[in-house]
């Protein structure tokens, strides 16, 4: 015993004294007199904030260049920095569940949070408008589709309830972010535009993606979205629903599957060898890849590379 | 002043689960692995996942579903051990590939919930409610107490089942109750370290105590200690260089096993 009890009082104290000593040493506490500072759960949120609030206020992305908001967990440290800053905004609506737990404790906090999905009025994903009825892919009661950032017009909306919740937190600068949050919901506009336009005379309305994630763009500009998977990215569609999806290609005679960059292309690769389609990139943006930040791409250019790939697929002139 | 780590509400829940837990675990665990029943923590905690599958599937408590299921499985495996028709090794394997093979099937039932999966399978300290703590609480109080009344009974079943039994203990009942409370114990840590490695908690800690050759009660004493250790600085690392928790807590048990074999070393 005599062993034990010395081996145990060494490890405490060595560890006793590493932890002091962090304790001590390690303070990133927000010093005074320092400017605003916004906390956004990922990407789309953080740009929409960064543009309105300007590049002197510093806006945390909270889930990392390349992950997936849906899978992401917050190490403490993610949650003390959206606990030290101002503003919280997050999506809601199952995209991003950590946020969803975090926001009431912030919130009492005192940061000002905004659940960005509860100021719009969703789109269910219970009904079923793609004529597949049994398959029971994300189709559950009361579960909502979060993918409002990809509507341009909707994300002028987004911009400007940032502009708003800046101007109330920091009133002293509030015209300056009313300019900049109308600034760029302009920029979003000029979007919408070519979205319109360069899909207003097209082959075809219908188009397979791997991820149910482009609802409301279709809903905006009119197209028919057949979706492999559900709703909520990460899951595996079974079989049955790849042989359906496959079927409805050959039917519609559909030349190109659309995949995104973060999940694997396997599925879309296994639809177009069924159907002898090709393969194209449609981003939905729930994150920035760091080579894509490093190449200076953005919300708008990434947009624009959508509108061309959905353009070729959907054979617009 | 109070450390900054100590400021966030969660940080604070952690610990104090955290060191529930730390004395829990191996108490449970020492009755498990001089039996040599070391995977059975393992199991019960694969059968947990179940228990979420089917908490996240009907949109009920995941953790109280957990404890529901990991204790049938207990009750079930004991049965099964009872029979003495199959090895006790090869009953755990069952539930454990079986209890996983239906979590998948009812997780791609429910297809197109938000399953954060992974903060059940690593542990996830900023998902530690209200409900966890209390649930932590009363196990923690029925643990101390019901080892502290039957210590005696415990310890003759783990180490010789047929004397127990000759000496009047009822000693089948026991085990099912030490199973038992393994199950709840395993359900309620998993939000800490997680599903899969919630057994790594509940046997390194003991066998590194019994490098030792300590009697019981020191062994158990001692792997407290140990526990105690683990969870305070791996919460303490995790925290200050952004680690996943559970897995740092591990990974300073398994640095003070292996400290333990090198001093221990036979000459």
């Amino acid at each position: 015993m005599r062993k034990a009890v010395l081996f145990i009082a060494g490890l405490a104290i060595v560890s006793g004294i590493a932890i002091l000593l962090f304790t001590f040493a390690i303070k990133d506490k927000p010093e005074s007199g320092r400017k605003l500072t916004v906390a956004a759960s990922f990407y789309p949120l953080a740009h929409l904030a960064q543009k309105a609030a300007g590049q002197d206020i510093e806006v945390y992305m909270i889930t990392p260049a390349g992950a997936e908001s849906h899978d992401f967990e917050p190490t403490p440290r993610d949650i003390r920095k959206v606990r030290n800053s101002d503003i919280f905004i997050y999506n809601g609506a199952g995209l991003d569940p950590w946020a969803e737990r975090v926001a009431p404790t912030v919130e009492q906090a005192g940061v000002k949070t905004i659940e960005m999905t509860s100021h719009f009025s969703l789109m269910s994903v219970e009904k079923d408008e793609h004529g597949h009825e049994e398959d029971g892919h994300g189709h559950e009661d009361g579960a909502f589709d979060p993918h409002i950032w990809l509507d341009p017009l909707l994300s002028i909306e987004q911009v400007t309830l940032i502009g708003e919740a800046l101007a109330a937190v920091d009133p002293a600068n509030a015209a300056s972010y009313q300019s900049r949050s109308s600034q760029y919901a302009n920029e979003l506009k000029q979007l919408h535009e070519e979205f319109s336009k360069g899909l207003s005379n097209c082959g075809t309305r219908d188009l397979i993606v791997a991820h149910d994630a482009f609802s409301y763009l279709a809903k905006r500009y009119n197209l028919n979205i057949i979706p492999v998977t559900g709703v909520f990215s990460g899951e595996e569609p079974s079989p049955k629903r790849i042989a359906e999806v496959a079927r409805l290609a050959r039917e519609k005679s559909i030349r190109y599957i659309f995949f995104e960059p973060l999940a694997s292309p396997k599925i879309a690769e296994t639809i177009a060898r069924e159907t002898g389609a090709e393969v194209l990139e449609l981003n939905p943006l729930e994150s920035l890849t760091k080579e894509e930040a490093a190449a200076g791409k953005d919300y708008i250019s990434i947009m624009r590379a959508n509108l061309a790939n959905l353009r070729k697929a959907l054979q617009c002139i | 002043m109070r450390p900054e780590i100590f400021e966030l509400e969660f940080m604070r829940r952690a610990f104090v689960a955290g060191l529930l837990i730390s004395i829990i675990v191996p108490i449970i665990g020492t009755f498990l692995v001089v039996r040599r029943y070391s995977l059975m923590a393992d199991t019960l905690a694969h059968v947990s996942l179940v228990g979420v599958a089917v908490g996240v599937l009907t949109k009920t408590q995941p953790v109280i579903a957990a404890v529901i299921a990991s204790t049938v499985a207990a009750v079930l495996i004991e049965r099964l051990r009872g029979l003495k028709k199959l090895f006790a090794e090869s009953i755990l394997a069952i539930f454990l590939s079986g209890s996983l093979a239906v979590a998948v099937v009812i997780i791609s039932m429910a297809k197109g919930f938000n399953v954060d999966l992974l903060s059940y399978l690593f542990g996830s300290i900023s998902t530690i409610g209200g409900v966890d703590l209390f649930l932590l609480a009363v196990l923690f109080v029925l643990v101390l107490a019901s080892v502290a009344l039957f210590y005696k009974e415990f310890f003759l079943v783990s180490f010789d089942e047929e004397f127990a039994e000759a000496s009047g203990v009822k000693a089948r009942a026991l085990n099912l109750f030490i199973v038992i409370l393994a199950a709840v114990t395993v359900s309620l840590a998993m939000r800490i370290v997680g599903i899969l490695l919630i057994g790594a908690l509940m046997v390194i800690p003991v066998v590194t105590a019994r490098q030792f050759e300590l009697s019981f009660r020191n062994t158990i004493l001692v792997s407290i200690s140990f526990s105690l250790v683990s969870v305070i600085s791996g919460l303490f690392l995790s925290y200050y260089f952004d680690l996943a928790s559970g897995g740092t807590i591990v990974l300073v048990s398994l640095a003070i096993f292996l400290a333990s074999l090198a001093i221990n070393r036979p000459e």
